[in-house]
């Protein structure tokens, strides 16, 4: 559906160019990835400086090599309930505000973008190039966290700090209400 | 000066893997993207003359079948050319028993795998046009002539929006600028003149005041680029390029450039008789809504890297710089490649 979004009314578009924008596009227009891509920035926001930086690379590197894995070897898994899963367990993370290790940090952070990364590729057509795609994936992940990111650094009044863990309840609660529906 | 050099060969040999990466796949692209084009017109003798040209590749045969309500269309084409990396089919009715207004038109054939679009423009014999697009989502239309002018005007807005926002090189350009021009006021400055400068050839080019080959165009657009990036890593280095001391001045004669760029697409769509200022203002404002709207992304997203990254090093300051020239070279290469 995503595909429809933004027709190609152009006509001397760069080739190939379509399949990046299908992958940037689709994280952006499916609420599973961007609560997730949203609280994942803001987990990272919450850590220190260089965690924070590390967190972010390890989120978009690993998002886009899954990605281009599972697309280049044609792995379409139905993981509906591992994304909600994914989103109750990175907005609980951001609202618990837990004194992690970097190390447990780094894993959460690295299967959520993996799970993510081969969830984007289910979307994607077989067509399509799966390094454009997910390199458009990439893209949309990278400027999403990092706007939660920076939100989240800024956020040191103390009221600011209550804010963004009441954003991380927030997609955690959002995430438990699919979850139920779903299974219902 | 071995670690700079060092941090040079790492920056070059990322920029060329992503490059790479990104657009070798793509050498084997079987759609580009361009829209197929159907043209109606009601011609002086009475008569209407239709004519839809598809984009054709190696990989992909013409496959598109328009129909109209009256079944003008049912027939085999008056004339078939067929070109390298086109079709074009005609029909001729002469004259016709039924009105152009008031019939419904649909195209079959979209291939669902692919994001196609058929570019219509119906043209009336009193010179009213109506200029729209099918998509598989909406194959049909009713042809009538009270399309409005607001409408219209909206369509070439959302045309211009939509023309910046699928152009990655206008969109590296501005990235480009805004990486060059660190001083928030000279990038208002240099935005400013970019815009300007467009603007004018633009309206000249869509105006067909001065009219220039599409295809060199587009390859001196990329040729622009890969300038620009050779600015930012002069930069990077610490050495003050044209770029760097009048950016503003430099944004203007690309920005020229540029305007022949976004004209286009305008050229493709066709002006509306009748209200060429207002749709040209259209297009033009819809490319600044785009172009503000990815500044404006853009800005927080540094502000925040940079925060980040304090003392990035000397090879990692280059990244953007060689990655917006890999992918500027290729596109050079290519596009010339067309050109000839």
């Amino acid at each position: 559906m995503i595909f429809d979004v933004l027709p190609l009314v152009v006509a001397h578009i760069v080739p190939g160019v379509t399949d990046f924008y299908a992958g940037l596009l689709h994280p952006l227009t499916a609420v599973e990835h961007v609560l997730v891509l949203a609280a994942v920035g803001l987990l990272a926001g919450q850590q220190a400086r260089p965690v924070a930086l590390r967190t972010l690379l390890l989120f978009v590197l690993l998002l886009a090599a899954s990605a281009a894995c599972a697309g280049a070897i044609g792995a379409a898994v139905p993981l509906d309930t591992a994304l909600l899963v994914s989103i109750v367990a990175t907005g609980g993370l951001v609202a618990a505000r837990w004194p992690l290790p970097a190390g447990v940090v780094y894993v959460v952070v690295g299967l959520v973008a993996m799970l993510h990364g081969v969830a984007n590729v289910a979307e994607m057509r077989p067509t399509m190039s799966s390094v454009r795609f997910a390199a458009g994936g990439a893209v949309a992940a990278f400027v999403v966290t990092t706007y939660a990111l920076g939100i989240a650094r800024r956020a040191r009044a103390p009221w600011a700090e209550v804010a963004v863990r009441v954003a991380g309840s927030w997609i955690a609660a959002v995430g438990i209400l699919a979850w139920g529906a779903a299974a219902l | 000066m071995w670690r700079g050099l060092r941090g040079g060969l790492a920056a070059r040999a990322l920029a060329l893997g992503v490059g790479v990466g990104l657009f070798a796949p793509g050498l084997a692209d079987a759609h580009d993207g361009r829209p197929a084009h159907l043209e109606i017109v009601e011609t002086d003798d009475g008569g209407v003359a239709i004519r839809l040209s598809e984009p054709v590749s190696p990989w992909v045969t013409a496959h598109l079948t328009p129909w109209l309500s009256s079944g003008w269309l049912d027939g085999v084409p008056a004339a078939l050319e067929r070109g390298s990396d086109v079709d074009v089919r005609h029909w001729r009715v002469d004259p016709p028993r039924e009105p152009l207004a008031g019939q419904t038109l649909r195209v079959d054939g979209f291939d669902p795998a692919f994001n196609e679009a058929v570019l219509v423009r119906v043209i009336f014999a009193d010179g009213t046009a109506i200029t729209t697009f099918l998509t598989i989502r909406q194959p049909s239309l009713r042809i009538t002539r009270d399309t409005t002018t607001a409408a219209s005007r909206l369509q070439y807005l959302w045309l211009g929006v939509q023309h910046i926002a699928m152009g990655p090189d206008h969109l590296l350009f501005v990235l480009g600028l805004v990486l060059l021009v660190r001083d928030r006021w000279r990038l208002v400055g240099t935005i400013t003149a970019f815009t300007l400068a467009h603007s004018v050839t633009l309206a000249a080019a869509a105006l067909e005041v001065v009219r220039l080959p599409v295809d060199a165009v587009e390859a001196v657009i990329a040729l622009s680029l890969v300038c620009l990036a050779v600015e930012l890593v002069h930069a990077e280095r610490g050495r003050c390029g044209l770029m760097a001391r009048v950016p503003w001045a430099v944004a203007m004669a690309f920005g020229l450039l540029h305007g022949f760029g976004f004209a286009s697409t305008l050229l493709d769509v066709g002006l509306p008789p009748g209200d060429v200022p207002m749709a040209l203002l259209a297009f033009n404002v819809g490319v600044e809504m785009g172009q503000v709207a990815f500044v404006l992304l853009v800005l927080p997203v540094l502000a925040t890297w940079r925060e980040l990254v304090r003392e990035p090093p000397a090879w990692a300051r280059l990244v953007p710089a060689y990655g917006i020239g890999t992918l500027a070279m290729y596109w050079v290469a290519e596009r010339v490649a067309v050109a000839l």
